[in-house]
């Protein structure tokens, strides 16, 4: 938490982080050139490099979209989840290579500007397999640059997380650009299918992981057992460890239920700093800390601790023999609640 | 506040210095996949990747060669190929342009005609099936030397009668070697600005054997007609119109508004769909 904007440096995991992400993309583009040089040895060096990367950036780009699903159906995906940014950052600037390379190749050099040829060169636009393909690749690279751009956590804090989350939900728009780039362009050209072929099992696999996600989430919240309209059975005290929470979707709250100390408090389970999921943070030092920034809340306010001034909405809890129901209407941010206490029964 | 090491047993928090002893195994794990599937798809990509021609640009390579030029119906050189015989090479310019405007040029340094001087030039070679090109790189500076050659020998012109050819427009330059692949969807938009920079189109025709023939388009008076045939590059046509050679080119006389019927798109070709391509094997004969 802070009083103003502050932000995190590259630490060591970070750093181990950034070294994988480099070693996959030096590893990739070797065995390709590598490969190449072998088995096509007439390929000119452009022209594996515009394979190379246009292909390792889609490669990185599934990777991308498959983290979230990932990490909601198992938490120690999480990992690859705080940092996805980095792999977002470094797959654009791949695809970045990749079209500066085609726009140098196909478009420079002649009698237009070359960012216009790219719109200009081909207009078979009112038909489909003439398509001209390049612009759904320049599309969703500009998209892409737009979201490179705004990853870092100045404009996270500046353009308000809400819009930043909206802004970066656009990845999705720029996955089908992409996807229709491959399938209208290099595609078309590839008599042994192989090109459609994995495109087409990436995207199997992208829509599979979020429907699996996804349906996992409304079983949740569907089963969840309603009392009286207002409480919502969040589960048994044996479900939540110590300092830990479990999060609960209820009439459109997300609330993160902590367990400690022989207490329970319900908070929101959005931070205020970046939209942190504090549900999968801890109990550190008496406060509720987010596993994103280490923005603090005290469990019984949902205040950050002074000098600090974030607050969250706090949460109703009753406990019924070991069950435990949380009233889904928000108190307003920072209203102090007394801590439900429960014994531990002599097993 | 802590930054409260000691409480991290197996909670991952991302701006901690490390991860959870928990975390670690699975993190490897993790990358090791993500390094093989990635190694795998790299592989596959490649494995099943179109094999390049071995067309040939001769990137950084500068060649000096001696002729005579002909500006029309295409910048053409034509030299002697050291064995009594001789060879016409195609003349581009440097990038995505023609040679016109630098022949242009040539001929207010040199006193005679063209075509009734001996000149010296140095350039990039392409060559790919029997087809040479010299791309002059260094533009004004590509003609060496000069002299007047007041006997040089006329072109060799035999018309050929009006015939109809299956085939598929392209850009020589890079066709011919300076990209691999020069042809094909992903190439046409460059097929394009080459095309619309100067260089003269050639219509490749080939039979179903493989064997090829390449035909400059010009209009049919002899005009450029590149921008006419620019919506019709990378596509299957039917091309009718007045065939003759000149030299070692076979250049054909089109009316681009009348002569250029498309019989198929260019990506039913690349699956294998090769439509009428009989009728060039007769043509294919006639011509050697």
């Amino acid at each position: 938490m802070s009083v103003s904007y502050q932000s995190v440096l590259w630490n060591r995991q970070k750093k181990i982080y950034d070294w994988i992400i480099f070693l996959v993309v030096v590893f990739y583009v070797v065995i390709y050139m590598g490969l190449t040089s072998i088995v096509n040895p007439e390929a000119t060096a452009e022209t594996s490099i515009i394979r190379a990367t246009g292909s390792l950036a889609l490669v990185m780009l599934h990777i991308i979209l498959v983290i979230g699903p990932l990490s909601r159906l198992n938490k120690k995906f999480l990992m690859l989840l705080y940092n996805r940014r980095h792999l977002g950052v470094s797959m654009f600037l791949v695809a970045t290579v990749h079209g500066v390379f085609n726009i140098l190749q196909f478009h420079s050099g002649g009698d237009i500007n070359p960012i216009a040829s790219v719109f200009l060169s081909n207009t078979h636009y009112g038909s489909l397999v003439r398509f001209p393909f390049q612009t759904l690749g320049f599309f969703a690279l500009v998209i892409l640059f737009f979201m490179a751009v705004s990853s870092h956590d100045f404009w996270l804090k500046n353009l308000s997380p809400r819009f930043w989350k909206g802004m970066h939900m656009m990845v999705y728009v720029a996955y089908a650009a992409v996807v229709m780039h491959v399938m209208l362009g290099v595609a078309q050209s590839d008599k042994s299918n192989t090109l459609i072929l994995l495109v087409g099992l990436g995207m199997v696999m992208i829509i599979t992981l979020h429907l699996i996600a996804a349906t996992k989430s409304r079983k949740e919240e569907n089963s969840r057992q309603q009392e009286d309209g207002e409480f919502f059975l969040v589960g048994s005290l044996e479900d939540i460890k110590d300092d830990r929470a479990k999060v609960i979707h209820a009439k459109g709250e997300s609330i993160a239920v902590f367990k400690y100390e022989g207490k329970l408090s319900a908070i929101s389970n959005v931070c205020k700093h970046q939209n942190g999921p504090l549900g999968e943070g801890k109990i550190i030092d008496g406060c509720i800390t987010c596993p994103w920034h280490g923005y603090q809340y005290l469990p019984n306010n949902g205040c950050s601790p002074p000098p600090f001034t974030e607050k969250v909405s706090t949460y109703s809890l009753k406990i019924e023999g070991k069950k435990i129901w949380v009233n889904a209407t928000p108190h307003p941010e920072g209203t102090e609640l007394d801590p439900v206490k429960y014994q531990i029964e002599n097993e | 506040m802590s930054k409260g090491s000691d409480h991290n047993d197996d909670f991952y928090i991302g701006y901690m210095p490390k991860a959870p002893t928990s975390h670690g195994g699975f993190a490897k794990l993790v990358a090791l996949t993500i390094l093989v599937v990635t190694a795998g798809v790299s592989a596959l990509v490649v494995l099943n990747q179109k094999q390049s021609n071995t067309a040939s640009f001769e990137y950084g390579t500068l060649t000096e060669v001696e002729g005579v030029v002909y500006k029309a119906p295409v910048p053409l050189i034509r030299i002697s190929d050291g064995n009594g015989g001789h060879q016409t090479l195609l003349l581009i310019n440097f990038l995505k342009h023609g040679a016109g405007p630098l022949l242009a040029n040539y001929q207010n340094r040199v006193s005679a005609p063209l075509e009734k001087s001996l000149l010296k030039m140095r350039g990039t070679l392409i060559y790919h099936d029997g087809v040479t090109l010299l791309e002059l790189t260094e533009q004004e500076n590509a003609l060496i030397e000069f002299t007047n050659y007041a006997e040089a020998p006329d072109p060799t012109v035999e018309d050929l009668g009006t015939v109809a050819l299956n085939g598929e427009i392209v850009d020589p330059k890079c066709y011919f070697g300076s990209m691999k692949p020069g042809d094909g969807k992903a190439h046409r938009s460059c097929a394009v600005r080459c095309i619309s920079g100067g260089i003269p189109p050639v219509f490749a025709i080939k039979n179903e054997a493989g064997d090829a023939q390449y035909v400059l388009l010009v209009g049919e008076k002899g005009q450029q007609i590149n921008k006419e045939v620019l919506p019709y590059v990378g596509d299957q046509l039917k091309i009718t119109g007045r065939l003759e050679r000149f030299d070692d080119w076979l250049v054909m006389n089109v009316n681009a508004a009348q002569d250029l019927e498309v019989i198929a798109r260019r990506e039913d070709t690349d699956k294998g769909v090769h439509p009428h391509l009989a009728e060039n094997i007769h043509l294919c004969e006639s011509i050697h």
